[in-house]
């Protein structure tokens, strides 16, 4: 039968075929930034497309996001050199207005009910303590997908975001080209006031 | 006698014209390399977008270095020398952004100071950069995006 000559062959792929599963599977959970990354991500979404809406979205993500996103660090790069000129207490109001900002921004951007998918590449090794993952968002409004880094770093708390490039454009650096001429101008009182200012606008926006 | 002396004046006078060809056309290529000290540190791009060596580095729209190397590793990933000028502290957290001067004039690299409190070293990595935004992606992914997506009855609409 020409079937027998042909099941040495047929074994042996079988056998490559499921070595490549295990080998995959085994690859996948290596790297610590790429698990962090994966378990915050569904945890976000879960909660963002569990069907309830879009009400209340951003103070039931406020923890998710929180544990995920390193938010000192965010606020302190996305203000630039001037950050080292605000007072202690200027800091900590600034990284908690624009914590609210960040977190306010990110759940206006869930539309529809249709849970994105994402597929995500392999690390890059930016430093020992600094890894970027590379994602491709399908969303169900756009068949393209967008591309969206994360930049992330290690803390003793574990991995944490502290950046985002979407389509190439970092949000940090966009915010501190913003920041650099708020600052350069009026310093922390001015940036608290522009803060300020842009919340309480996306709160009568959202009502 | 008088002869020879106008010779030998048009001869210095073409080589000192030679001279400042040679001269421009240094500083108008890698300039880093004259005038000033100078330190390297290296940026890795996923697309440098036709970025040269020689292409200007600044802060603020003010010159402080060139490119002056472009390798790709292993990973395929574009690896940038640039050359800082001595006195420019750059903080650890830097922005490196491949930008381009106009719609499309050449590109050139500007660097984003952040807040932290170290400085690269001379042969650091600035870890954070932003690669060459792709225009024409950008403008088919306007031009073309949505046709697949139905604009009248949204899929969420039928329950």
């Amino acid at each position: 039968m020409w079937i027998d000559r042909f099941q040495p062959i047929l074994k042996s792929s079988l056998l490559l075929f499921f070595l490549g599963i295990l080998r995959l599977a085994h690859a996948a959970p290596t790297d610590d930034a790429l698990a962090a990354l994966h378990s915050s991500t569904d945890e976000v979404l879960s909660v963002a497309y569990g069907g309830h809406g879009t009400e209340n979205l951003a103070a039931r993500v406020r923890p998710l996001l929180e544990k995920s996103f390193a938010f000192d660090i965010v606020t302190r790069q996305a203000m630039g050199p001037g950050w080292r000129q605000f007072s202690a207490a200027d800091q900590k109001r600034v990284t908690d207005l624009f914590t609210e900002l960040v977190i306010r921004t990110y759940s206006s951007r869930v539309v529809g009910t249709q849970r994105p998918k994402i597929v995500y590449g392999q690390p890059v090794e930016l430093a020992p303590d600094r890894r970027e993952i590379p994602t491709r968002v399908t969303t169900s409004t756009d068949s393209q997908p967008i591309s969206v880094v994360y930049r992330m770093v290690k803390l003793p708390t574990g991995w944490h975001t502290y950046d985002v490039l979407i389509e190439g454009v970092s949000f940090i650096a966009n915010y501190r080209a913003q920041f650099d001429g708020i600052i350069q101008n009026g310093g922390a009182p001015a940036v608290i006031r522009t803060l300020e200012a842009k919340l309480a606008a996306l709160g009568d926006s959202h009502s | 006698m008088k002869q020879s002396n106008i010779e030998l004046s048009v001869g210095a006078f073409v080589l000192l014209g030679l001279t400042a060809i040679v001269w421009f056309a240094v500083q108008a290529g890698a300039g880093a390399a004259i005038g000033g000290s100078s330190y390297e540190v290296n940026a890795r791009f996923t697309n440098i977008g036709g970025l040269k060596p020689g292409s200007q580095v600044f802060i603020a729209g003010v010159p402080v270095g060139r490119v002056e190397k472009i390798d790709l590793n292993p990973q395929y990933a574009a690896v940038v020398r640039l050359n800082v000028k001595q006195e420019i502290h750059l903080p650890s957290d830097t922005i490196a952004s491949i930008k381009t001067s106009g719609l499309i004039g050449d590109k050139y690299i500007a660097l984003a100071p952040g807040s932290d409190s170290n400085n690269l070293p001379p042969g650091g990595t600035i870890t954070d950069t932003e690669s060459a935004v792709d225009l024409e992606s950008m403008i088919s992914r306007f031009a073309f995006g949505n046709v697949s997506s139905s604009p009248s009855p949204s899929p969420s609409a039928p329950k």
